[in-house]
């Protein structure tokens, strides 16, 4: 089994909007795939973080659901090494929902994030 | 939901004036006051209370003088220097680490919770406000900077208000890092002197470390127009842009002691319409 | 004389008059910047800087080989400086608090004190006005331990010594007067003003330290700090009105006794009164 978590702007599961930096997402879709890539189940998480009202920081939280990979589209530099450090995948985003990014993963087109992004696009 | 904060580096430049005029501008927000040693925006605001919390920020060692045999490990073991040679804890030293339970042969220290101050949840006209009062001399003020953020986020959710604005601490260490992780936008307000500029990059700094896009904002510009074109340039040449340049205004004081904000004590001032269209200028960036 | 300047609130002018006090009495004066966050009295004085040490804080390294993952590093520490994930130890040392307990509580001796950087202590000199100040670096957050390490070099000499504070009443501000014979409050007549300022009193006074107060942009708000130190017999050690020339003169990085001398004679008094009030 293989558990991959997607940042996202809303609750919408395989059809969420994938929200633009890790960080800052106030959720989070987390699905698991069996080995041939089927979807085992798909959970909606609200971004736990304590700046968002609960405890801890976003990549601290997200450790603690074991996931194996992650799919965004920017990440900050220290959540990305700390994700590199726990030897989880961390993979960029080329489409905007859920189960389009996850077809993407599975015929394996998506390619490491290698550098934190120091500004997410504003405006 | 979208989360800015107002930050200065420098103390003075305006922050929360600025805040209380935003907050009084906005139509539906929930502001937090994350100025916890020095809380003022609740003097513009007026906020009413509807929710009080006590903050146990931190702990503190209790030595029980009946078990302590003076060996003197503890003190040896402690970093901040917080026990004396008759082994009384100094409160204002003690950060709670708990070194000293560990290596207390005798068992003779435990950790108390403190009261360090209060966290205030509250009605404002435009929404909610979120503020605290730390204890003075009290540490952990990044701790009760968290909390307050907590519960402005809670009542964002719960009122279904999509914008809390955040009033940042001076300086850029805990506090001041703990107001501006995870959010949208970091603003920082300047003013044209030396010191200012000199702040101002250092708190870039750290926005950039954290990750923050940041906006910059220059109050009193006219006291020094050099200065103010010093910081413009610079910001051109980092990509930062100047999203207002607010004139200095004598109104802003005599608006402060009759509880106001510029936006409503003179409406029709420059100072008071730059800071509406920055505003609105804001809103257009983070929705 | 140990003075400090502190304030309560930002930007009310606690480093103008530190640099105005130290270039009135000329020399034989040190000045300890202890507003690490944002050390500003080195541009106002234009020192020379004769030495720069860095400055450590120590970090928890995990040895893995030893380490079996237990966790108790973890439940320990305070500041969640630690995460334990099943491949490894995990360390955020900007969250350190440097306490050294992880070290103590491993079952195994697998931490080990290893260090970071958290900031730089620079010397200098301008003309015989010694500077001492510290600059935390960026994302750090031990503030204190910096100011800690400022305080190291109070000079032992005859020589008085000026602290400059950072605004608020927590702990860096607590760090920065403690010990100090006297302390200034630089404050401003404005409600801001005086809410923050009577913060500062209370801080003050649980520590015991005698104090004064300066009011600074004397004329831009109302009479209420006058009236509550009236009230409560806090001593009025000096009154800066506002003035075009000195903000500008500010604005510039200048402090304003250089470029008018009546000025000079003033902050000398002024530290004098509070050698005065000592023990009062």
């Amino acid at each position: 089994m293989e558990r991959v978590v997607i940042p996202a702007e809303d609750r919408n599961g395989l059809n969420a909007k994938l929200s633009e930096h890790f960080g800052r997402a106030p959720y989070f879709i987390v699905v698991d795939l069996d080995e041939d890539g089927n979807v085992l189940s798909v959970q909606t998480l609200r971004n736990l973080g304590e700046h968002f009202g609960g405890v801890g920081r976003p990549a601290e939280n997200i450790l603690r659901l074991r996931p194996n990979v992650i799919i965004t589209y920017g990440m900050g530099p220290r959540a990305l090494s700390i994700f590199q450090s726990a030897r989880i995948a961390v993979l960029r985003a080329n489409a905007n929902i859920v189960k389009e990014v996850l077809e993407a993963y599975r015929r394996g087109l998506l390619e490491e994030l290698t550098e934190g992004c120091y500004r997410a696009r504003h405006g | 939901m979208k989360q800015i904060t107002i930050l200065s580096g420098k103390g003075g430049a305006g922050k929360t004036t600025l805040t209380a005029a935003f907050t009084i501008l906005a139509e539906r927000i929930v502001v937090a006051d994350c100025d916890v040693d020095a809380p003022n925006l609740h003097m513009l605001l007026h906020p009413e209370v509807i929710e009080k919390q006590e903050f146990r920020g931190s702990m503190i060692a209790r030595i029980d003088n009946t078990k302590c045999r003076r060996c003197g490990l503890c003190r040896e073991k402690c970093r901040f220097d917080a026990i004396s040679e008759d082994f009384k804890v100094d409160p204002f030293s003690c950060e709670g680490c708990g070194v000293c339970t560990l290596v207390c042969p005798v068992n003779a220290i435990s950790l108390d919770e403190r009261i360090a101050g209060y966290v205030y949840l509250s009605k404002i006209k435009s929404g909610f406000m979120v503020h605290a009062m730390l204890n003075p001399g009290e540490a952990n003020s990044g701790k009760l900077v968290a909390i307050v953020r907590q519960n402005a986020v809670m009542l964002a959710e719960r009122e279904n208000i999509d914008i809390i604005l955040i009033d940042g601490p001076p300086g850029i260490g805990c506090p001041a890092i703990s107001s501006v992780v995870d959010v949208d936008i970091g603003l920082i307000i300047t003013e044209p002197t030396i010191s200012g500029f000199h702040d101002l990059k250092r708190v870039l700094l750290l926005l950039k470390h954290f990750d923050i896009p940041s906006l910059v904002c220059i109050n009193m510009y006219d006291i020094n127009y050099n200065n103010t074109d010093k910081i413009v340039e610079f910001c051109r040449e980092n990509d930062i842009e100047v999203i207002g340049r607010i004139p200095f205004n004598p109104e802003v004081t005599k608006a402060m002691i009759d509880g106001k904000t510029i936006v409503e004590y003179s409406p029709e001032s420059d100072a008071a319409k730059e800071i509406e269209r920055i505003w609105g200028r804001i809103l257009s960036i983070l929705v | 004389m140990i003075l400090s300047i502190a304030s309560g609130k930002g930007g009310t002018g606690k480093t103008l008059i530190a640099a105005n006090i130290a270039i009135s009495v000329g020399g034989n004066i040190q000045l300890l910047d202890c507003d690490v966050e944002e050390p500003n009295l080195h541009l106002l004085l234009h020192p020379k800087v004769v030495s720069e040490e860095t400055v450590y804080s120590m970090v928890p390294s995990v040895n893995e080989e030893l380490c079996d993952h237990c966790g108790r590093c973890s439940s320990f520490c305070s500041y969640k400086a630690l995460f334990v994930t099943p491949m490894k130890i995990l360390v955020f040392p900007e969250l350190c608090h440097g306490c050294g307990g992880c070290i103590l509580a491993c079952p195994k001796k697998a931490i080990n004190e290893g260090k970071r950087i958290v900031g730089v202590l620079k010397r200098g000199y301008k003309n015989s006005i010694e500077l001492i100040y510290g600059e935390l670096k960026i994302r750090e957050r031990m503030t204190t331990l910096l100011i800690r390490e400022v305080k190291k070099h109070i000079s032992r000499d005859e020589k008085d010594v000026i602290i400059d504070a950072p605004p608020g009443a927590s702990c860096p501000m607590v760090e920065a007067v403690r010990g100090s014979d006297f302390c200034i409050l630089v404050t401003e007549p404005t409600p801001f003003g005086l809410y923050d300022l009577r913060i500062a009193i209370q801080v003050l006074r649980s520590m015991d330290i005698p104090f004064g107060v300066v009011i600074n942009r004397a004329g831009i708000g109302d009479e209420k700090v006058y009236d509550y130190c009236r009230e409560n017999e806090i001593p009025i050690l000096l009154e800066i009105p506002y003035q075009r020339r000195i903000a500008e003169l500010y604005s510039m990085s200048i402090p304003f006794s250089l470029k008018i001398p009546e000025w000079r004679e003033k902050f000398k008094v002024l530290l004098d009164e509070a050698r005065r009030l000592i023990g009062k």
